[in-house]
């Protein structure tokens, strides 16, 4: 499982998440994908696109970024899930609290 | 102890003594006649010399710390030989036991129990090679050190002794200094391996303990679940944790005479705290204690479940949840989701061809996020229906070559083909078993099936 960040300005972090975000995935960014969010007084756009599993330990850290910003009143877009990855997302409710995109400018035009 | 007070008293004595003659005395006090054929300066010096050489042995000797004491069997055939080391072994502090030959050693050894063992090479008898075999060859001596005493001569011996597994030798005759040097070695390094031991003993029952208490726990955990039933529905289910304690639990009872519920929760994670909080979620819906809540309607019951059991209150963890109450007069299903899969009920079409419903009705994981609403949907059941209420464990299932288990296009057919077995919950179960290609799954795995009279 990777963290990488693609972009990190004034106005948007921009993160890309990789791999299996099962269990053992999860504990292996969960701390600083947890961190760079936390840290965050502006809205994360998370690239979903290479995430090829969603277990409900990445659900739980995918709440606990969405609550980190909501304190800030700041957004969390998802973008470009794959679908087994979105219908999980879409399960769990988690399109109730944040935003789902197949699109980057429309993430990017959400996200602010 | 009594030993080291006094040996420390004689030390500090030697000690004030040296002081005394470096001070005090000079080559004036020691007049010695010329008939010993040294001039009285050069005698006064030489005693001068030895005495402060006695003196500082006395009071060095003092402070070498005696290491670990211990119990110490002497095996010798000569008795002065072992009335010399009992008496060295004394001295430093150890207890000893003598054994005058091989086969009475072994017996002391079986009997009492010692730290060290000074064991002679040659002996009448049974000699100390085999006495040294029998020792490493006995699970509950061989881990006791073993040092030979030996003539010069006997090196050979020595060797194989030292190949056999003895820890050290020693030379006849005795060497103070090395005798000292060699059984505090020993005995030092006993006592770390004896430490050793005994953390790991600790460490056994302590894993020992959790295991017991772990089993209690699990078997606490299935004697939530409810006996199958025969009346007025057939109900069977099979359940397997993947760990000793799983996050799953599920139920079903009548709320009044004509509303049937049934459910099934699976807490994210699995183990101690999964289980703690599934069984705690569990039974606040048996027993109904949810407060304001009309358990006739599923999304006041998760709306409910999810005030009482927000993450940030138990220990980060959420649950999904498939709720629904069926309505005995009304023959519906009304059915609500707090993010888990939705339920499948099987029925015939028209054309008399199996097919599944899908029981969706989209909410919220509960506990992940406070002040959720949810929403109820009411389902009709035909006669001859069969509902499958279940967990993601149950499909979200990796082969052995990481790819996985497709729910559309396997996992549904399976239900499609296989639902109208008798006990299609086990069937179901050892069918991913073999997608997984072990018996022991990644994830919990609960699986219930209810049939509807007719």
């Amino acid at each position: 499982m990777t963290l990488t960040i693609l972009e990190d300005t004034n106005d948007l972090l921009f993160l890309e998440l990789a791999g299996p975000l099962d269990i053992s995935g999860t504990r292996e960014i969960e701390t600083r994908f947890l961190a760079h969010v936390a840290s965050a007084t502006r809205p994360v756009i998370v690239d979903l696109s290479q995430v090829t599993f969603l277990a409900s330990f990445g659900m739980r850290m995918i709440f606990d970024a969405i609550k980190s910003l909501d304190r800030k009143a700041k957004k969390l877009v998802m973008l470009n899930p794959q679908p087994a990855v979105a219908k999980v997302l879409e399960l769990g409710g988690v399109n109730e609290v944040a935003v789902i995109s197949f699109d980057e400018a429309d993430a990017r035009a959400k996200a602010l | 102890m009594s030993d080291l007070d006094d040996l420390e008293k004689i030390g500090a004595a030697a000690r004030q003594l040296l002081e005394m003659i470096e001070t005090r005395l000079t080559n004036e006090h020691f007049k010695t006649p010329e008939k010993y054929g040294a001039t009285s300066e050069t005698s006064a010096s030489l005693r001068d010399e030895r005495l402060r050489t006695a003196v500082r042995f006395a009071a060095s000797a003092s402070e070498l710390k005696p290491g670990v004491a211990g119990r110490v069997l002497v095996v010798d055939d000569q008795p002065e030989n072992r009335d010399v080391l009992v008496r060295h072994l004394e001295r430093q502090g150890h207890r000893s036991a003598q054994a005058e030959n091989g086969r009475q050693a072994i017996e002391m050894l079986r009997q009492e129990a010692f730290d060290l063992v000074l064991l002679d090479v040659a002996m009448p008898e049974m000699d100390g090679y085999t006495v040294l075999g029998q020792v490493k060859a006995d699970p509950t001596l061989r881990h006791l050190p073993v040092i030979m005493i030996s003539a010069l001569d006997e090196i050979e011996t020595v060797v194989h002794c030292i190949q056999a597994g003895a820890e050290d030798f020693l030379a006849k005759p005795f060497n103070p200094t090395l005798l000292r040097a060699r059984i505090g070695a020993s005995l030092e390094k006993k006592s770390f391996r004896d430490q050793e031991q005994a953390y790991l003993h600790r460490i056994e029952e302590t894993q020992k303990r959790l295991e017991e208490e772990l089993s209690e726990a699990s078997r606490y955990v299935v004697s939530t679940l409810p006996p199958p039933m025969r009346e007025p529905f057939e109900i069977s289910w099979a359940y397997d944790p993947s760990t000793e304690l799983g996050g799953d639990s599920f139920g079903y009872h009548w709320i009044d005479d004509s509303h049937f519920a049934i459910y099934l929760l699976d807490v994210c994670g699995h183990g101690v705290g999964a289980a703690l909080l599934s069984v705690a979620a569990i039974n606040v819906i048996r027993s109904g204690s949810l407060p304001r809540t009309d358990f006739l309607d599923p999304a006041q019951v998760l709306s409910g479940l999810n005030d009482a059991f927000q993450m940030e209150n138990h220990n980060n963890m959420f649950f999904t949840i498939w709720y629904g109450v069926y309505d005995l007069v009304a023959r519906s299903i009304r059915h609500a989701s707090g993010g888990h899969p939705a339920a499948l009920l099987l029925k015939s079409s028209p054309d008399g061809i199996d097919v599944v419903e899908h029981l969706r009705c989209p909410g919220m994981l509960v506990g992940a996020m406070p002040a959720i609403s949810y929403k109820s949907e009411t389902t009709s059941v035909p006669e001859n229906s069969r509902l499958f209420v279940f967990c993601d464990g149950a499909y979200e299932i990796a082969r052995p070559d990481h790819t996985r288990l497709d729910f559309d296009d396997e996992f549904i057919p399976f239900l499609v083909r296989n639902g109208r077995n008798p006990n299609v919950p086990q069937d179901v179960l050892g069918w991913v078993r073999s997608v997984h290609g072990s018996d022991v799954l990644t994830d919990d795995f609960s699986f219930i099936a209810m049939d509807f009279p007719r």
